[in-house]
């Protein structure tokens, strides 16, 4: 099983170039080995054909310097002179000068009956040849050949001894061919010299076995590890022999070999060498550039645009840097445009008061400004939360909505929901129009709402207040038409009953007549409170003792109705005056006291409270009574709506009509079983 | 002539320079060859300075130029050199022309009661002695005993009869081409051969009156013994172009059986490295059978004589003789027996019978020198000579025709 890894452009540029390096390396020691062979063999052939011509050469100026001086030697005068007087023993005295002098292994003269008369060095052997050379030498040739000596082969001259023409004697003079001879011309050509004279092998040493192969078989190029060259004598101009010149061609295969291990290390460590420089030049010049690079398009995807490279280079990856700069440079001013784009945008939706969404395709949220998470979730939402999974955090109304909408369940592309969170109710305004881009593909949905609570509320109240205000106005109409009726059927009744002397109500006349003035003054009062509800009497306004104010109202009440209910007071010092009229929320607060000992029975308490915020001034009373439903606490203002067996139903709209005409508000908290408190929000005066 | 003049000028000058630089000295002229050698002669010098204060110098021309110089000094009338040693044979021309002082009579006693008489009598003329022998050189015959025993013989020829035998032996059985060498070149060592074999043969070259005689029959026969042993390949035609110096190295190489030369090949032979070290022997010359019958004459040979003199010249004779006597004393000869002392006593001297197994032989054979002739124009008689012994010799000329001509030669002159 293999993985493929992929590689990064660098490792394959990395890799290129050692491949690259390797590769030449390989080709270059190929060839250099090669070179090295082909010059070694070609140095070894020049070589070979060197010695062997400079073997010859030197074979032939050996000769020829034997024969000048065989010719100098046998024209000295003293030379003739001993040979034709006979002074033999002189003319050895004088050959061992001349022998010393002129370096010459063997000389002998031969008197011309070709008797030796005078020798130096080893004798020549006298066979059949030899005896014919000195006759032709006696006839006056001069003559150079091999020949046998006593001890060794020669290279020997002869030529005659002579005065004029009288031919005295002869001379023959030569030089060994001996293991000294051969080791200083192998020395000086370095190389294996073998001579072959008469069929006898003369060698330095050689291997008897390769000398006895060399004589053995035909002649060959290469017997062992020798290379053989075969100089014939006649090349030197000497007759009867033959030089082999044995090239040890090990030698020059071990030079080779050497030469190839030598260039095979210094390639290596070239090779080695340019991979190091290489890999330093590669990661100076292009891994560190790349790797900034990556760096830097890595941290510009990571949301980080800043120009990566401080000082780019004039290289292409200078130049790539350079441009990369640049591109981050613009990115940034773009990036920098768009933020402030964007924080326009957000500040444009932070500040609306609008709460505007959009969703995906799938229904996921991919935008919520402020207001909508606020009229969602409520002012303590997280702004932070993700909001993509709505029926996690949003109210379940919402969700339904949105799905059915995004479902194509609902037609409507606006409207109104009811959002139950907790006590709460929100009454939000929607309107969806689709998200499409600018090809006028569906992107998703754009959700736009609003909290209309408010709105709702006021109209509501709008509308309570104007039927208040119609009502007040007609019952102070009828009122006003019912008073004066009133009081002349009060007078009238009172009259008829002083006159008719109903002195004691124990008749069933001054019953009659106590009922028809109780009813009266019951029919007054209602007028009263009429005309209180449609024109409230307003008086001056005066900084008052809120608690006094308190004191004074529950003072006003009967006390049979607050029997056995406990008060408890709270006057923040902050709120202990405000500005009212004095009479107008004393009407007010007896008639919030007297509904909450009411509904309040023995042993409850009612809880009145006067404090300052949220730049408001706020009285509120709590009691701990039955509390009230939903639907009658959107009544509790309607005049003549009561729950009592008695009343007229016009206290709380009174109160409600008074603390309008002061600018205030009034909020009421109520749930069934669990009190109710109602607050009195006046502004901060 | 302008040339000349200047020449004398400075001559002039050069000699009264030498004589204002060694107004104490004396002067010497010895030669550079052979006998004593230059530094024993220094030697001796030096010994004579220390004895006497009188200082010698020396001078060592070559043999050939010393006769020149001899000349021209006396001369000069002022001789530059107060004491020179005199060849033998220049003795009748210097004493003719009076450029000898005699030996003063106290020396010349010396001489004659330690010299024998075949010696200083060569210096001799008119009852006084002219010089004081210094020299007493002469030829031995020399012999290759190896040579000789393979020819068959056994002892040295008596005879030259004899001699010719045995060279003719030695030829036939191959042992040698030449049997003989010699030193036979145109030199005055011919003159000198010719006079030891005209003696061999009973005769010399001037009669009683001492007058160049060639035309006789010993004169006669000691040329026709030369003439034959060439003819015959006895003697190698080689000597004909050699001295004695090469005569010498013949022999010592061992290229000749016989051969006859001054004493000085006795020493050479003696200290050689060559083989001939161990098998050469030295013998009296002999004469001819018909001589030799006589006891007197059986053996021959030629002087080589040289003496010390005093040119008249000499600014200081006295101290001259005085550093004559000194090097001349036998003292002086028995340090250096390499050569043959004049001396009678030296002879007989331990030490000399020691160092010199020939002594005796040399004796014997001092006895039968012969000089050459003491003549006036000595070396125009034996130029003479030479040219016709030699034409003789390369038989261009038949030997009494040749003694013929040499004598109305030097007839004429």
């Amino acid at each position: 099983m293999s993985i493929k890894v992929p590689l990064k452009l660098s490792t394959k540029l990395l890799l290129l170039f050692f491949s690259v390096i390797i590769i030449h390396t390989i080709v270059s020691l190929t060839a250099l080995t090669l070179i090295i062979s082909r010059t070694n063999m070609s140095t070894r052939e020049l070589q070979v054909e060197n010695t062997t011509t400079g073997v010859s050469r030197y074979l032939g100026k050996l000769v020829n310097d034997l024969q000048v001086k065989a010719k100098l030697f046998s024209e000295q005068e003293k030379i003739i002179n001993y040979t034709e007087f006979g002074l033999y023993n002189l003319l050895k005295r004088q050959l061992d000068v001349y022998w010393e002098t002129l370096g010459i292994d063997t000389i002998t003269i031969y008197s011309n009956s070709l008797k030796p008369v005078a020798s130096i060095g080893q004798h020549f052997v006298p066979d059949r040849r030899f005896t014919s050379s000195l006759k032709d030498s006696l006839d006056g040739k001069t003559l150079r050949f091999f020949t046998m000596g006593e001890k060794h082969p020669v290279i020997v001259v002869t030529l005659p001894i002579r005065r004029s023409y009288t031919h005295l004697g002869v001379m023959a003079i030569g030089i060994s061919i001996d293991e000294q001879f051969i080791a200083g011309l192998e020395t000086i050509f370095n190389t294996k010299i073998i001579f072959r004279i008469n069929n006898t092998m003369i060698s330095n040493n050689f291997d008897p076995l390769l000398i006895h192969d060399l004589m053995t078989f035909s002649p060959r190029d290469q017997i062992a590890n020798y290379q053989i060259k075969r100089i014939p004598s006649f090349l030197f101009y000497i007759s009867g022999g033959v030089v082999y010149c044995l090239y040890d061609t090990s030698a020059m295969h071990n030079q080779i070999k050497g030469y190839t291990v030598t260039s095979i290390g210094i390639s290596l460590i070239v090779l080695f060498s340019a991979l190091f420089i290489g890999a330093i030049f590669y990661r100076k010049t292009f891994q560190r550039p790349f790797q900034s690079l990556m760096e830097g398009i890595n941290m510009i995807s990571g949301g980080t645009i800043l120009p990566p490279f401080k000082n780019p280079g004039k290289d292409e990856f200078g130049e790539l840097a350079s441009s990369f700069n640049l591109m981050c440079n613009n990115l940034l001013k773009r990036e920098k445009e768009i933020a402030r784009l964007s924080s326009y945008n957000s500040l444009i939706l932070d500040n609306m008061k609008s709460g505007i969404l959009t969703f995906d395709l799938k229904g996921e949220i991919t935008t919520i400004n402020p207001s909508a998470r606020i009229i969602l979730l409520g002012p303590q939402n997280n702004e932070h939360e993700d909001y993509s999974m709505l029926p996690d955090y949003f109210p379940a109304e919402f969700n339904a909505l949105v799905n059915k909408v995004l479902e194509g369940k609902s037609e409507k592309s606006d409207g109104e929901i009811v959002i139950s969170g907790g006590k709460d109710k929100k009454i939000v305004a929607y309107r969806f129009s689709s998200l499409l881009s600018q090809e006028r593909d569906k992107l998703g949905l754009i959700m736009i709402i609003e909290d209309v609570t408010k709105v709702r509320t006021l109209e509501e109240k709008l509308i309570v207040s104007s039927r208040l205000a119609v009502l007040g106005e007609m019952a102070a109409g009828v009122a006003h038409q019912i008073k004066n009726p009133l009081a002349v059927m009060k007078v009238s009744m009172q009259m008829l009953v002083d006159d008719l002397a109903y002195p004691s109500q124990d008749t069933e006349e001054g019953d009659l007549s106590g009922f028809i003035l109780n009813e009266i003054d019951t029919l007054d009062s209602v007028v009263n409170n009429f005309l209180a509800f449609a024109r409230p009497q307003r008086g001056v306004k005066t900084y008052e003792e809120i608690e006094e104010l308190i004191d004074f109202s529950l003072r006003g009440i009967s006390p049979d109705k607050s029997e056995g209910i406990h008060i408890v007071k709270t006057i923040a010092p902050e709120a202990d005056q405000y500005l009212f009229d004095r009479n107008l929320i004393i009407q007010v607060l007896s008639n919030i006291l007297i509904n909450a000992f009411e509904c309040s029975k023995e042993g409850d308490t009612v809880y009145i409270a006067a404090y300052r915020g949220g730049g408001k001034f706020i009285i509120s009373i709590k009691d701990e009574g039955k509390g009230m439903s939903e639907e009658i606490q959107s009544k509790i203002f309607d005049p003549f709506y009561t729950t009592k067996e008695t009343g007229t139903g016009l206290g709380l709209s009174i109160v409600h009509r008074i603390v309008e005409d002061e600018g205030g508000t009034i909020e009421v908290e109520s749930a069934e079983g669990a009190g109710t408190r109602i607050k009195l929000i006046f502004g901060s005066n | 002539m302008l040339e000349c003049m200047k020449k004398g000028v400075w001559s002039f000058i050069f000699i009264l320079l030498v004589q204002s630089l060694f107004a104490n000295d004396i002067s010497f002229l010895y030669m550079a060859q052979s006998g004593y050698q230059p530094l024993d002669i220094l030697s001796r010098a030096e010994a004579f300075y220390r004895k006497t204060g009188i200082k010698v110098h020396a001078f060592f021309p070559q043999y050939k130029d010393r006769y020149g110089k001899i000349i021209r000094s006396v001369k000069q009338k002022s001789s530059s050199y107060d004491v020179i040693l005199i060849d033998l044979i220049w003795m009748m021309d210097f004493i003719k022309n009076g450029y000898l002082e005699p030996l003063p009579q106290r020396l010349e006693n010396k001489v004659e009661t330690g010299i024998i008489p075949e010696i200083y009598s060569a210096f001799s003329y008119q009852h006084r002695l002219w010089a004081v022998p210094f020299h007493a050189d002469f030829q031995l015959l020399y012999i290759n005993k190896r040579l000789l025993s393979e020819a068959g013989f056994n002892a040295p020829p008596q005879t030259l009869e004899a001699m010719v035998q045995m060279a003719e032996t030695a030829k036939k059985k191959g042992l040698l081409k030449y049997p003989i060498f010699d030193s036979w070149n145109k030199q005055e060592v011919l003159v000198c051969e010719y006079t030891w074999l005209t003696g061999a043969f009973g005769g010399t070259l001037t009669d009683t009156n001492g007058k160049i005689n060639l035309e006789t029959k010993p004169a006669l026969k000691a040329l026709r013994f030369m003439v034959k042993l060439l003819k015959e390949g006895l003697m190698n035609p080689y000597a004909l172009k050699s001295d004695e110096v090469f005569s010498s190295e013949v022999f010592l190489s061992g290229d000749c059986l016989f051969s006859t030369n001054w004493t000085f090949l006795a020493e050479l032979a003696r200290k050689s490295s060559l083989p001939i070290k161990d098998f050469w022997e030295p013998a009296l010359i002999p004469v001819s059978r018909n001589v030799s019958s006589s006891a007197d004459s059986r053996t021959a040979s030629i002087s080589g004589y040289e003496g010390l003199g005093v040119p008249v010249t000499s600014h200081d004779k006295k101290d001259a003789w005085a550093f004559i006597a000194f090097l001349s004393s036998p003292d002086f000869q028995e340090k250096h027996l390499d050569y043959m002392s004049v001396w009678k006593k030296v002879w007989s001297e331990k030490n000399t019978l020691k160092n010199d197994p020939y002594i005796s032989l040399k004796e014997k054979q001092i006895k039968g020198v012969c000089n050459r002739p003491v003549v006036e124009n000595y070396n125009m008689v034996s130029s003479i000579l030479q040219k016709w012994l030699y034409k003789a010799l390369l038989m261009e000329i038949a030997p009494d025709k040749a003694l013929k001509k040499a004598q109305e030669e030097i007839d004429e002159h």
